[in-house]
């Protein structure tokens, strides 16, 4: 029997397997090194993702598939690798101040976040629902852990236990669906099938049932209401950099596989358009209405966080609903611009301890700006940008997607989006208030933090701010992804 | 007689796999649905056999049937499960009914109408065994998910390490308020 | 005419070279902090009054510059000035050095406050000068935060609460400004250029679609009217003045508002001239409550500063009556009323907060006869209130003279029932000057020392101008009348 060997293209792959070598060599120090120092765990892995970073922008984007039809190195993913490479710095710095606190899990919690990395990369790469799928599960089981490893608290066990029911939940939704596709369609390669609706494009009701499912499996993942529940319990017990990557890089990672599956022209799901967008549209619509209101009500920072972060998962629905070319670009951006203003949050949130504990209410900010004015002022653009002020990438960001909402002619869909974030001002700037305006309750002294925390909180405002008054900067990086797809 | 016994085959194995599921999910004794869920696997092992899935089969017996199953049994008994019985919980059960029937009202003639892209039996691969395509599968055209499978793997046994982990590592770090 | 100068953008951000200054100098030193904003204002100054001096008012738009900013949207950094922009710009740099010598007793975080303040000062100087819609809307934004803390952290016991209503409030009204802007965006294939949108809007579908520009144009009228702030949202402005430190109430009354008028000058009347006549009555009807109801509360207030600030509801009232009238003296009234009530006010403001740095109440009935020791702060008052009032000679008049004779012909009811709000303003200004300066001397304050060298330096130049433009209103007049005179047409045209 002649058995064909599809081309092995190792170096189209290189950045995945640049950080699995550097995630497998953190984890390997523990065993050969007799005391590992945090320092150097921390430095390794910023090595490796660096030059992660600079193969996967040196490699050339090119639309045919590799592997059998199973991944595409088209710029988008090229692109996406690059945001998620950045991120996943970020968190390893955040992730070291953390680390200081408490010690035991350290290099593990490294290298966990760098096999999430990996899931990521790989769904920004699929071409095919059977890589998709391994990727989200990749991405997902290090999460899982990473949600659990305090085990000091209790609160984080919970968490942990939460995600994984729902994330298990989910994914079984997330097969089944793709086992209804497969059923109508006979393949699982997205462009085959993408060929083959067009060619035929009716849905029959297996067919939506096979959408549906997939939205909702996806829709776990990036916390869409009604599939939000799990969001705040989780963001709020689990350890505070674990939590910054799973409201950034998993969330980031579930609309790239939204993309993928749904909107890419040629590809998938496209022609059907018609069938799913009403579906995504109610989907975002209640999620911007939830999460803002839910933010609203907390008190708790990390809470307050989750919130917010669903209601921005709302904003990015509603722009991805469109289906339009500006609808696309304007999601990318906002994926770059949320994933900076999100962890440095976290990251202040990390930064901003007192005697230890980590602050945990939003009272607990009162007086930063007194003792750490630095700080105050990184948090007050990371606040702002979320809020969607002007010279921010934030209101860069939000105002494409806005535009490209009333560019498809969601009008209301656009003016909730208006109106929620104006509800949304109240919430980021009590944060502010909070720091500026309130004189600590007691006379304990915040921590110093880091240099890698102050670092990374360093780079997410800068980028902010260069983002917010020169968006051209990654626009034309981000046109060239849609212009080739 | 000869489309007879096959639906016949097929709704046999079919109520065992729904019948054990339910007690599985609705007993109070967490030994007893252990064991139902044995056969909630075998019946689901004997519905790929009747498919002609051999190697998926013969893998569901081995693996969940020998392994899986043997372990939860062994991990049940270890941990010292009490005979009392779990608390029966109705949280929700009637709104949980309702969105079930929702669903199913809405699957079941998705399902049954369903132009499913069947093979007909001339496009059927002659081969008795399915295990050496599936092979070829994997190690040609499905060799980067299975690969990546293979890290997920990985993942896995390094994030059981990490939960089940006791607390034996002392702090090595230096105290919060020395370093900055 | 594109300017080879950058005399507008230096003008715009000398204050933000000042703001970083100050931002890293040590927050020690405090006086110094002072200085160095102060010092950064006066360039902005100058470069206003270089400006004055070399606008040609013949030859319309000027100091022009134009560069591409964010070139895939079609967004500009496209500024320059007008008539229109002329003399509010040239408030804004000449009250911001004075505000600053009136906070010079900020003696908490001043570093903060001072580089707020700079930051305020681009912004506003920012919208005054933009022409490309998008630059607008970020300036106009970027002026709401340093507000927002300038009262929120300096204020007086209910900041927080007047911070956020006034920032609610405002953001409130932007986002109909956004919505407006993201439509006429689409809508004209992808223009912010607000010079050419007035023709781009009307080779469009929205040219055609009256209903579209009814409710667009409604949309930017709530933004706006919310700034200037017109009944029935006009309640943030009271609180946000009682609570504001202040020179930030000088800033507040004397520019911000303006900036609800001017935008609906610079972009609303413009952009849809056929709505600008159909809403002419209903902006006339919102007017005269303004101007009448706002007299009346300012009448029922026992505050002095909450009197003034209700002071300002009436007086933009004549602006907006001026406005809807769309005659040359009426368009005329307005803008002069603009900078006028921009100096009055700022008097009457600043004037409050020396009266409150010593006796720290601000209670009508709570002084008596202060006149007597206190003959300097008098005289000043004295001016300001009778220019608030109206007197001839001083310029309050010809701008409510200009305002009353050219909506008159229009509305003819309105303005007479409008012309009651004269009447209840010199009520309730010399009842409130008699109870506070004349009578017998309240002996608690005997000692109260008189307005020292500061405060005079703050105050002499707004005399000034008051009684200048009182003699010669035709200085200012004659630099926006070919602008507005080109609006009407542009309006009354269409």
């Amino acid at each position: 029997m002649q058995i064909q060997v599809p081309e092995i293209s190792l170096w189209q792959v290189l950045p995945e397997l640049i950080v699995l070598a550097t995630a497998v060599g953190v984890l390997a120090s523990d065993l050969f090194v007799k005391s590992v120092q945090r320092v150097n765990v921390t430095l390794t892995a910023t090595l490796g993702l660096l030059i992660a970073f600079f193969t996967a922008r040196s490699l050339e984007a090119s639309a045919t598939p590799i592997f059998a039809g199973m991944v595409v190195r088209d710029s988008l993913s090229i692109l996406l690798d690059q945001i998620f490479l950045a991120g996943a710095m970020l968190v390893t710095w955040i992730g070291h101040e953390y680390a200081r606190r408490n010690p035991r899990q350290f290099p593990e919690f490294t290298a966990l976040v760098l096999f999430a990395t990996i899931g990521m990369m790989v769904i920004a790469m699929s071409a095919d629902l059977i890589p998709l799928f391994v990727g989200i599960e990749l991405l997902s089981l290090p999460l899982f852990v990473l949600a659990g490893s305090d085990k000091d608290r209790l609160a984080s066990g919970e968490a942990s236990l939460k995600y994984f029911l729902l994330g298990a939940f989910s994914t079984g939704f997330l097969v089944y669906g793709i086992a209804f596709i497969f059923g109508v369609t006979r393949t699982t390669n997205l462009t085959v099938i993408g060929q083959s609706l067009a060619a035929h494009a009716e849905a029959t009701p297996l067919l939506v049932l096979g959408f549906a499912l997939l939205l909702v499996g996806l829709g776990f993942k990036i916390s869409l209401a009604p599939f939000h529940m799990w969001a705040p319990d989780v963001y709020q017990g689990a350890p505070t950099p674990a939590t910054a990557w799973i409201a950034t890089g998993s969330k980031i990672a579930g609309f790239v596989a939204l993309m993928r599956v749904f909107t890419l022209p040629d590809v998938s799901f496209a022609a059907l358009s018609d069938y799913w967008t009403p579906g995504i549209w109610w989907l975002a619509l209640i999620t911007m209405i939830i999460g803002n209101a839910g933010a609203l009500m907390q008190s708790d920072l990390k809470r307050m966080l989750a919130y917010s972060s669903i209601a921005h998962g709302g904003y990015l629905a509603m722009a991805f609903t469109s289906g339009t070319r500006i609808g696309a670009e304007a999601t990318l951006f906002y994926m770059a611009a949320y994933l900076l203003m999100t962890v440095g949050a976290f990251g202040v949130a990390i930064a901003a301890s007192r005697s230890g504990q980590e602050c945990e209410k939003i009272a607990d900010l009162s007086g930063l700006a007194r003792q750490r004015p630095w700080l105050a002022f990184a948090m007050s653009i990371f606040m702002l940008s979320l809020a969607g002020m002007p010279g921010t990438a934030g209101f860069v960001g939000k105002l494409w997607l806005f535009g490209a909402a009333v560019q498809a002619q969601y009008y209301s869909l656009a003016l909730i989006g208006v109106l929620t974030t104006l509800l949304s001002f109240y919430y980021y700037l009590r944060v502010i208030v909070y720091m500026y305006v309130h004189e600590p309750d007691d006379r304990l002294l915040f921590n110093r933090y880091s240099f890698s925390n102050g670092l990374a909180l360093t780079v997410c405002a800068v980028g902010l701010v260069g983002l917010g008054v020169f968006p051209n900067l990654l626009w034309s990086t981000i046109r060239l992804c849609t212009g080739a797809v | 007689m000869d489309a007879l016994l096959p639906s016949l085959l097929f709704y046999a194995f079919a109520g065992v796999i729904l019948g054990s599921a339910a007690f599985t999910a609705f007993a109070r004794d967490i030994v007893h649905a252990a064991f139902s869920l044995l056969f909630t696997f075998f019946g689901l092992a004997c519905l790929y056999l009747y498919l002609g899935a051999d190697f998926v089969g013969l893998s569901q017996v081995v693996i969940y049937v020998g392994g899986i199953l043997v372990l939860l049994l062994f991990g049940v008994m270890f941990t010292g499960h009490q005979t009392q019985e779990t608390e029966k919980r109705t949280v929700n059960f009637y709104w949980g009914l309702a969105l079930i029937a929702l669903l199913g009202a809405g699957m079941v003639p998705a399902l049954l109408k369903a132009p499913w892209a069947v093979k007909s039996a001339a496009e059927l691969p002659e081969a008795k065994s399915t295990i050496s395509s599936i092979a070829t599968l994997l190690m040609t055209d499905y060799l980067l998910p299975f690969e990546i499978a293979s890290l997920l793997l990985l993942m896995a046994l390094i994030g059981a390490v990490v939960i089940a982990r006791g607390e034996t590592k002392t702090d090595e770090g230096e105290s919060p308020e020395t370093s900055a | 005419m594109e300017s080879q100068t950058h005399l507008l953008t230096w003008m715009t951000f000398f204050p933000l070279i000042g703001a970083v200054l100050v931002l890293i100098t040590p927050s020690r030193a405090k006086t110094f902090i002072k200085q160095l904003a102060f010092v950064f204002t006066l360039p902005s100054l100058a470069l206003g009054v270089q400006m004055l001096r070399l606008y040609d008012p013949a030859a319309g738009l000027q100091f022009v510059e134009r560069v591409s900013w964010i070139s895939y949207f079609n967004i500009e950094y496209y500024i320059g000035a007008d008539g229109l922009s002329v003399p509010m710009l040239f408030l804004t740099v000449l009250l911001c050095p004075i505000c600053i010598l009136a906070s010079w007793g900020i003696n908490d975080r001043v570093k903060g406050y001072f580089a707020l303040f700079l930051l305020l000062e681009t912004g506003m100087l920012g919208v005054f000068s933009a022409l490309d819609f998008f630059l607008f809307y970020v300036f106009w934004e970027l002026m709401l935060l340093p507000m927002y803390f300038l009262i929120g952290i300096w204020g007086g016991p209910r900041r927080e609460y007047a911070a956020i209503k006034f920032f609610l409030y405002t953001l409130f009204g932007s986002v109909f400004l956004l919505i407006a802007m993201i439509v006429i965006y689409l809508n004209t294939g992808g223009s912010f250029d607000l010079v050419a949108l007035r023709e781009q809007i009307a080779s469009s579908p929205l040219g055609s679609a009256a209903r579209v520009q009814w409710w667009l144009f409604l949309g930017m009228y709530v933004a706006f009217a919310i700034k200037i702030p017109a009944f029935p949202f006009h309640t943030w402005l009271p609180d946000a003045h009682v609570e504001a430190p202040t020179a930030i109430s000088v800033i507040l009354a004397g520019i911000l508002l303006k900036m609800g008028t001017y935008g609906i000058l610079r972009i609303a009347y413009p952009l849809f001239p056929e709505m600008a006549q159909q809403f002419a009555l209903f902006i006339a009807i919102i007017a005269l409550i303004n101007i009448v109801y706002g007299a009346l509360c300012a009448m029922a207030q026992t505050d002095l500063k909450k009197l003034v600030a209700y002071s300002s509801i009436s007086h933009m009232g004549y602006v907006m009556l001026g406005m809807a009238a769309l005659t040359p003296e009426g368009m005329n009234g307005a803008v002069l009323q603009m900078f006028n009530h921009g100096t009055i006010t700022a008097m009457l403001f600043l004037l409050v907060g020396v009266i409150y740095d010593r006796a720290h109440h601000r209670n009508i009935d709570g002084f008596g006869g202060l006149a007597k020791n206190l003959p300097i702060y008098s005289g000043f008052t004295c001016l300001a209130f009778f220019a608030s009032l109206g007197l001839p000679g001083l310029s309050g008049f010809i701008s409510e003279a200009l305002v009353f004779l050219g909506a008159f012909p229009v509305f003819m009811v309105i303005t007479i029932i409008g012309l009651s709000g004269i009447v209840i303003t010199a009520a309730y200004i010399l009842w409130t000057y008699q109870r506070v300066f004349l009578g017998p001397l309240n002996e608690k304050y005997a000692e109260l020392p008189d307005c020292s060298i500061r405060e005079q330096v703050m105050l002499y130049p707004l005399a000034f101008i008051v009684i200048l433009l009182g003699v010669f209103p035709h200085l200012i007049l004659q630099i926006f009348q070919p602008t507005m005179m080109q609006l009407i047409e542009i309006v009354t045209k269409g």
